[in-house]
């Protein structure tokens, strides 16, 4: 589904705000490269530098060291207006004195496209949004939703060689951001265009994106397919913003994983290459809670009923909380109640050794 | 009036409230009135008649002192309206060194006396070697009026979000395309209600205009004030009475342009 073309070269880009001594480095010499017709997601908490380095390939911040290509060509002294990329704003940003069909067919308009070329293609925009009857309505007459799709589809009328998406879809409510993730996924498997999208909402990263970029207080953390992101993360910082995990500290030896007084797990860590203390994190999913048999012991400390599964918190033996979840597939079964003695199981490959260096190199 | 304004419970507000009305207002209805009197003697009523305004369309010397002041509020207008827009446009953009300086310079002309800029004008023009005539009067005009085009100007641009001039250049417009089709029309009703009180303030201005004007070059205000130094006559009254009707309805204009929503 995706090329092997890069889109675009991020290389070693630097961005400053402020001067000298009070300079403040809002993106640490980020490299990555994004390939032609990929859903490329930019995730991490607010402040980490994704909308700066996404407002930089748009060309709104300049860049304070190191380059941006598009498709090889740079992409540095040039204006906004001059590069083949379309941005849709987090507010949207419509413009409110022109109708529907007149925002979306304000970049063709600018690109010198000829007024009898310029219809049908506003037309085949409105309908891959799904807004056929709406093209004479202001963008003041539309919901959310619908603001959205305008946004768009204005962004996609001129076919730009990436479209990129500024947390397009957290100003919407939960449902209508699903069906969006949905929808979005849909206009880029159609278009086949480049998408760059910018997130703090993993959730919806992991959903749509082919391969995500996480970012942390400047610095890129890891960059890889949502199954790697969530499963191999590089560190403790990844796998603690993806999903829910438990981060123990344990001990490799002989092939076995050991927890002190809590006893020891065969073969469940990904990483046995050498021996030693292991800093390591688990899925709540992957582990399995049992009252009777085999594994590592612990108390429950807590248990909460969110209706399509059940999480425990389990102190174990040698003190550490672990949480485990176990889906209500048939049912909400009460596996054990608080205080209760238990023992927890994992399947191979559960435990994910983490990287001591807090940085991908 | 709001119910919530708990001012009007307080006895005296509301007689205090109409005397001021009446104070500044009566002066004005009493002109007005007047300039429909029949009689010779301005303030003597003895009936009603529409001869002033007769008189008044038959007078070349104020159908000429109207022609020029109709000729330099308009081009004062369009003169302070362009520089104040273009100075907002640069305001409203980025941040630079020294802007909030610039700003209150650009308000200053508010606050100096009037009487201050007539003098100084003067002098600049005679220093400049310059004829007093209609196009110094248009100069100084253009000059004191350009902050109060500025202020709607400005106050409507703050109010715009700059994510949509950056939307129209993420769709290829570049600058002045971007300013024609989507900040023009956007900051549209400021820059007409900008452009009225250019207009107002340019047609009733006495001061500076009895300095720069030069033979030739009277406006009705500096006119008017000629006639009333050989005595008030009902032809008088009926001039300002007509200057008032104007006057009233271009801030009425501007207000509901600024009131209105785009």
């Amino acid at each position: 589904m995706t090329g092997n073309r890069v889109a675009i070269d991020v290389d070693h880009v630097c961005k400053r705000f402020g001067h000298d001594e009070h300079a403040v480095l809002a993106l640490d010499h980020i490299a990555l490269s994004i390939r032609e017709n990929e859903f490329f997601t930019l995730l991490g908490p607010s402040g980490c530098g994704k909308t700066t380095l996404l407002r930089m390939i748009a060309g709104f911040e300049d860049v304070s060291s190191g380059d941006i290509r598009l498709y090889g060509e740079s992409l540095s002294g040039k204006l906004p207006f001059q590069r083949p990329v379309n941005t849709v704003f987090q507010s949207y940003a419509l413009f409110p004195h022109l109708t529907v069909e007149e925002n979306i067919a304000f970049g063709l308009e600018m690109r010198g496209v000829k007024a009898a070329d310029i219809k049908p293609i506003v037309a085949e925009k409105l309908e891959l949004v799904k807004l056929g009857g709406f093209a004479r309505r202001r963008p003041h007459q539309l919901s959310g939703g619908q603001q959205q799709r305008v946004a768009l589809a204005r962004a996609l009328a001129p076919s730009p060689k990436v479209l990129l998406l500024d947390e397009s879809l957290s100003a919407l409510d939960l449902k209508l951001r699903k069906e969006m993730q949905v929808e979005l996924k849909r206009l880029q498997r159609e278009t086949g265009i480049t998408f760059v999208f910018v997130t703090h909402d993993q959730e919806e990263a992991l959903t749509m994106s082919d391969r995500i970029a996480v970012m942390s207080a400047g610095k890129l953390q890891q960059v890889g397919s949502p199954e790697d992101i969530y499963d191999r993360p590089a560190n403790r910082f990844v796998a603690d913003f993806i999903g829910e995990t438990s981060f123990l500290q344990g001990r490799v030896a002989d092939g076995l994983l050991h927890f002190g007084e809590a006893g020891s797990l065969p073969g469940t860590v990904l990483d046995q290459s050498h021996d030693g203390h292991a800093a390591l994190a688990v899925r709540p999913e992957r582990l399995q809670l049992s009252t009777s048999g085999s594994g590592l012991h612990g108390v429950v400390s807590e248990v909460v009923y969110r209706g399509v599964d059940t999480v425990y918190t389990v102190q174990l033996a040698d003190g550490q909380p672990c949480r485990v979840r176990n889906t209500n597939d048939s049912g909400a079964v009460r596996l054990a109640r608080v205080g209760e003695r238990v023992q927890l199981s994992a399947q191979p490959g559960a435990f994910h050794r983490l990287q001591e260096a807090d940085h991908v190199a | 009036m709001q119910a919530s304004n708990t001012l009007w419970r307080f006895r005296g507000v509301t007689p205090t409230a109409m005397l001021a009305f009446v104070y500044l207002y009566l002066p004005i209805v009493v002109l007005v009135v007047l300039s429909f009197n029949a009689n010779r003697i301005a303030t003597l009523w003895t009936g009603f008649s529409f001869d002033w305004y007769l008189k008044v369309m038959d007078n070349d010397n104020i159908l000429r002192a109207t022609k020029n002041s109709l000729i330099i509020a308009c081009g004062a207008t369009v003169l302070a309206t362009s520089f104040a827009t273009m100075a907002a446009l640069a305001m409203a953009g980025k941040r630079f060194r020294g802007q909030a300086f610039i700003n209150a310079m650009l308000g200053l002309p508010l606050l100096v006396p009037e009487i201050v800029t007539a003098v100084a004008s003067l002098l600049f023009f005679l220093a400049l070697g310059l004829d007093l005539g209609l196009m110094t009067v248009l100069i100084a005009h253009t000059v004191f009026c350009i902050p109060f085009a500025y202020l709607p100007i400005r106050a409507r641009l703050e109010g715009l979000d700059p994510r949509l001039a950056e939307a129209a250049a993420d769709l290829y417009a570049g600058p002045f395309a971007t300013f024609r089709r989507v900040t023009l029309p956007l900051i549209l009703p400021g820059v007409l209600s900008g452009a009225m009180l250019a207009f107002i303030v340019s047609l009733d201005d006495f001061v500076i205009t009895f300095f720069v004007a030069g033979a030739g070059a009277t406006t009705l205000p500096v006119y008017i004030f000629g006639l009333i130094r050989m005595g008030i006559t009902p032809e008088v009254n009926a001039v300002s009475a007509l200057m008032l009707l104007v006057s009233i309805a271009f801030v009425a204009l501007s207000y509901w342009m600024g009131q209105r929503k785009s």
